[in-house]
């Protein structure tokens, strides 16, 4: 600030102001190492533009193409779970050896999937990762879309899922017969349930800002109405938006523990059982870890054909994909501990069911699914040390679909493997899918996709309110 | 670093663990458990040190590098926590009862435990681990001093390698090094999850270990630049580890009280089955997580030196009860706590407090040319000026 | 707004085009004595909530009390079910397992805290489906707003003009409140 020649001689209570105007308005010191988040020389009006002309303007036939394509899918999905409720689950190639088979391996790929979102919203928030802003928003609906595609197959692999309500803790008329609280099935209820009703409450207040900007730019009758009332009033207010922090922050430490333990939880489902192979202490660690691992290959997935045909390069930039590598480097490498451990431990403990156990796993005959799941899981990721990995769209796309195939695979490995050849070698058997549970899973990539377009569609897929609060970060 | 009387004073503290070595060698049967539980919590703080440095350069942390001489400073102990554990040799026939038997089951020999718990494969691999991290420490250490000489970013970038290998070995060596040292006391037990508790442990007293060290050290007049920001990452960092430890504190313990598998629950009932023990238990509990995390969630108190001091002192009290849970009742019925338990950890103590002086240089406790100083250094105004 | 003597409250917003202008604007006005009635940003500006004067929320209290109703909850409710009403005996289990009800109990604990948080922040906020409630234009795009209010004594027009030029105001405004 200039300050005219006159005015050099300051009153104390002048010098005061100053003094308080320079601390309140200081600026944290940056690395010169620090990239920009943002590139392209954008302003905050570019933001609001780039990012809201995407759902504002019609559709193009590539969307249509894909919603087709989803659509399509999902209907195969609807088929199959007409068919599993009406005729039952002997649809299903499910034998009394091998009771859980994909229906499990699904609810837990699901579920896993969906732990990206909550890790890049919540737990990336907690430890100040700025690059997380650009995509959190689709990393959070991603998540919620997985619960739901992960909640179908609780409900239908149940012989009644129409009794599905019976998992509440109601006073009943048979007794009150109560729910067993402690069995890790009925845990997976409330875990799900609370995680799907947090995060859906995480990513309506994230996107409330951003609603408002839709509100306001909003042009047809229809879009300004729906935008009107899911904004809730909302008007920038800095008396609103001190309370919307201090929430945003409470609910990002309350959903940190909440990913631990929901997938901990689902791991207890396996663990707290006697089966070799289930029973293992490491399981809720390194199911945590396998979820974030196959939760951030999802959204580098979604994210490599969002920035391209929606023209987001400058948002969702390499540096963002080099840094989402590195997280699925941490996870991957942990996952792939976990199975060095179990390889290790099964022949230590010298119990022969678990040195059985592992020996069927490597050799028998759903080996080959095991080393699918080896390859695509420990080894795979490695791949991710080398920069050049890290920083090619192409080798990022694929790998991050064959660590998708192989985390499928762990969970398949991990149910029906031990189930097939437990105890008792009298009842060992096979397990072949059917028609039926193909159809399932392939519904369930249905729906997957089919809404995540429709988000496309409605809401702003960048927070980017949240991008304009770091547009100038490191812009030295 | 240290002025001569205090220096006096740690010389007389390793006399006394001295006095406690040759004590408990001839008169107490507790001598090698404790050794083992000593030598094995100073080598943690050491490692804990290390892998504090070598997140901080993997991920590229900006609040970290004005107080990372510290951590550097406990980690360049590992090699007396090495020769230490080495140590052990001498005590393994007391500790390790592999050493003189063999297992089997039902008549069938258990070939693969029996070979893997050898004398000559166990100290083997002992050693190895050993070497590998005082090996990679050293370069870690090395390059960061030598930043700091040259000012070539080189050396970050070299560090940052580094670290990665460290992370990434460490992994590895650390759990089978926990279930080699400190799982085959019970060789019957085994548990997946045992490595990931004890590197709970590890980040937690770490990190603990780090905020105690840094704030006495800001307090000789050290360090001036460190401040709230680093105050309070440091103070969410232990209660975030405090919070993780009792997460994998609870897996373990659930899941082997739900299957209710003997060969399991044995280790459970040794710990809970008389009421001696089951204080000592849950003392650990409530000293690892339950105070620290009162003591630790409001925002405000991460500012008040005495108020870390304090809740970084339980959770290093911790850990060492944490430790005495996990050896002691493979071999004793009754916890108890005598002239070795007193000595050893004085010993140890001042053993830790001498090497880390030595391994700091008091004019070049900042990093000057570290490239992300700057951001390190920059604190927030909060008080009003005049 | 009407004011105590029930007359339409006057106002003055200056529209700025980036936060450090706001927050520097928004900080000499308080300490200069000027009444702020709000400020409106896009994105929340750190330090703002200092620049202001305004006191840490008390939302975390009540994320705090709903956690604790979450625990009690949970915990009666499963010791009630399981220990007493209709005791089942689950695997040889006791009726009474702390260690096992501790899943179910986090969960409840973690919904309770952040349903009470967002509650009340909806209330404290005043955000609902039905309101109706205008946005200044582009506060919600990429302009910063500074509200000074009228009301006492404590609005004097010069010495506003001269912060708004100071911090480069792009346009300065006056009206009443609605």
């Amino acid at each position: 600030m200039d300050v005219p020649i006159e005015k050099l001689e300051l009153s104390i209570d002048e010098r005061r102001i100053r003094n308080e105007v320079g601390r309140i308005t200081q600026h944290p010191a940056v690395s010169p190492l620090r990239e920009p988040l943002v590139t392209g020389n954008k302003s905050y009006s570019d933001v609001t533009n780039d990012i809201n002309v995407i759902h504002e303007q019609g559709a193009g036939l590539g969307w249509w193409i894909a919603l087709a394509i989803s659509s399509s899918l999902l209907l195969i999905g609807l088929i199959a779970g007409y068919l599993t409720v009406t005729v039952g689950i002997g649809t299903w190639g499910l034998n009394r050896t091998v009771g859980w088979a994909f229906d499990i391996t699904n609810f837990v790929f699901w579920i896993g999937i969906g732990h990206a979102g909550t890790f890049i919203s919540a737990i990336l928030y907690l430890f100040n990762q700025k690059w997380r802003t650009s995509i959190n928003r689709s990393a959070e609906a991603m998540t919620l879309i997985a619960v739901m595609c992960a909640g179908i197959f609780p409900i239908i692999h149940m012989g009644r899922p129409w009794l599905f309500y019976w998992f509440l803790p109601y006073p009943n008329s048979r007794g009150s017969l109560w729910v067993n609280f402690r069995s890790p099935l009925l845990w997976d209820f409330f875990a799900i349930s609370t995680y799907f009703t947090i995060s859906l409450v995480f990513w309506y207040i994230g996107l409330l800002p951003d609603i408002a900007t839709a509100r306001d730019r909003a042009r047809t009758k229809f879009r300004r109405k729906l935008y009107t009332i899911l904004s809730l009033g909302w008007n920038g207010s800095n008396r609103t938006w001190s309370r919307y922090e201090t929430v945003y922050g409470i609910l990002a430490a309350l959903a940190t523990p909440l990913v631990l333990s929901v997938h901990s939880i689902v791991s207890f489902d396996f663990a707290t059982s006697l089966i070799p192979g289930w029973h293992s202490t490491i399981f809720p660690p390194y199911f945590v870890a396998g979820a974030v691992f196959s939760g951030f290959a999802m959204v580098m997935t979604l994210m490599i054909l969002v920035r391209k045909v929606m023209n987001l390069e400058d948002y969702i930039t390499l540096d963002h994909f080099e840094k989402m590598c590195k997280v699925t480097l941490l996870t991957g490498s942990i996952v792939g501990l976990a199975y060095i451990t179990e390889l290790w431990t099964g022949f230590y403990s010298g119990n022969p069911n678990e040195i059985f156990m592992i020996i069927n796993r490597v050799l028998g005959p759903y080996a080959w699914a095991y080393w699918i799941m080896f390859t695509f899981n420990a080894l795979v990721p490695q791949l991710f040390w080398f920069k050049r990995f890290r920083r090619s769209i192409p080798l990022i796309f694929v790998l991050s679909i064959f660590i998708n195939i192989g985390m499928w695979f762990e969970r398949f490995v991990i149910i029906m493997i031990s189930l097939h050849r437990d105890y008792l070698p009298s009842s060992w058997t096979y397990y072949l899918p059917t028609t039926v549970e193909a159809g399932l899973l392939i519904g369930s990539f249905g729906l997957f996709f089919t809404a995540f377009l429709i988000f496309l569609r409605l809401f702003p897929i960048i927070a980017a309110s949240e991008v304009k609060g770091v547009l100038k970060y490191a812009k030295h | 670093m240290l002025t001569s009387k205090e220096k006096n004073v740690l010389y007389a503290g390793l006399l006394i663990g001295l006095a406690g070595v040759i004590g408990g060698l001839i008169y107490s049967e507790r001598f090698w458990a404790s050794f083992l539980q000593n030598a094995f919590y100073f080598l943690s703080i050491a490692l804990g040190g290390a892998v504090f440095v070598a997140i901080n350069y993997v991920s590229n942390a900006g609040w970290s590098s004005v107080l990372r001489r510290v951590p550097e400073a406990m980690m360049s102990c590992v090699s007396i926590g090495a020769v230490s554990i080495l140590l052990l040799f001498f005590g393994k026939d007391s500790l390790y009862e592999w050493t003189t038997k063999t297992y089997s089951h039902n008549g069938h020999e258990l070939v693969f435990k029996n070979s893997y718990l050898t004398t000559e494969f166990f100290f083997s691999r002992m050693i190895i681990f050993l070497a590998i991290w005082v090996f990679l420490i050293y370069m870690m250490r090395r390059e960061s001093y030598a930043q700091d000489a040259t000012g070539n970013l080189s050396h970050t970038n070299r560090n940052k390698t580094f670290a990665s290998i460290f992370l990434v070995v460490f992994g590895i060596t650390f759990t089978f090094a926990v279930f080699d040292w400190i799982m085959s006391i019970e060789p019957m037990f085994f548990s997946t999850i045992y490595a990931f508790y004890h590197i709970a442990g590890l980040l937690l007293c770490g990190s603990a270990a780090i905020t105690i060290l840094t704030i006495l050290l800001r307090r000789r007049g050290y360090l001036k630049e460190v401040g709230d920001r680093q105050m309070h990452a440091l103070g969410k960092l232990v209660f975030g580890f405090a919070t993780f430890w009792a997460y994998i504190w609870v897996c373990q313990f659930l899941l082997i009280y739900y299957a209710n598998i003997p060969e399991e629950t044995i280790y459970y009932v040794r710990r809970t089955g008389t009421q001696a023990w089951s204080n000592v238990f849950y003392a650990s509990l409530f000293l690892n997580w339950v105070i620290p995390f009162l003591m630790l969630i409001r925002r405000g108190v991460k500012s008040s030196e005495n108020w870390m001091l304090a809740a970084c002192a339980v959770v290093l009290a911790g850990h060492w009860v944490d430790l005495y849970v996990l050896i002691f009742p493979a071999f004793f019925a009754d916890p108890m706590i005598g002239l070795v338990d007193i000595a050893l950890p004085i010993g140890f103590v001042s053993l830790f407090l001498l090497c880390f002086a030595r391994n700091l240089k008091p004019d070049r406790m900042i990093p000057v040319h570290d490239p992300y100083l700057s951001e390190s250094i920059w604190q927030e105004r909060t008080d009003p000026a005049e | 707004m009407r004011n105590t003597n029930n007359e339409l409250q006057r106002y003055t917003a200056a529209y700025f085009s980036n936060e450090d202008d706001l927050k520097g604007s928004t900080a000499e006005a308080r300490l200069r004595g000027f009444t702020i009635h709000d400020v409106f940003s896009p994105f929340p500006v750190h330090g703002m909530d200092e620049a202001m004067g305004l006191k840490p929320s008390r939302i975390t209290w009540a994320a705090f009390a709903g956690g604790l109703a979450g625990l009690v909850t949970a915990v009666v409710l499963q010791i009630w079910t399981s220990a007493y009403d209709w005791a089942l005996n689950i695997g040889g289990k006791p009726f009474n397992t702390p260690l096992l009800f501790v899943p179910v109990s986090f969960e409840l604990t973690v919904l309770f805290s952040g349903l009470t948080s967002v509650i009340v922040l909806f209330y404290l906020s005043g955000l609902n489906p039905f309101s109706k409630r205008k946005s200044l234009p582009g506060v919600n795009d990429d302009k910063f707003v500074l509200v000074l209010d009228h009301s006492g004594a404590s609005f004097r027009k010069e010495a506003a003009d001269e912060i708004f030029s100071k911090y480069n105001a792009e346009k300065v405004v006056e009206g009443d409140l609605v």
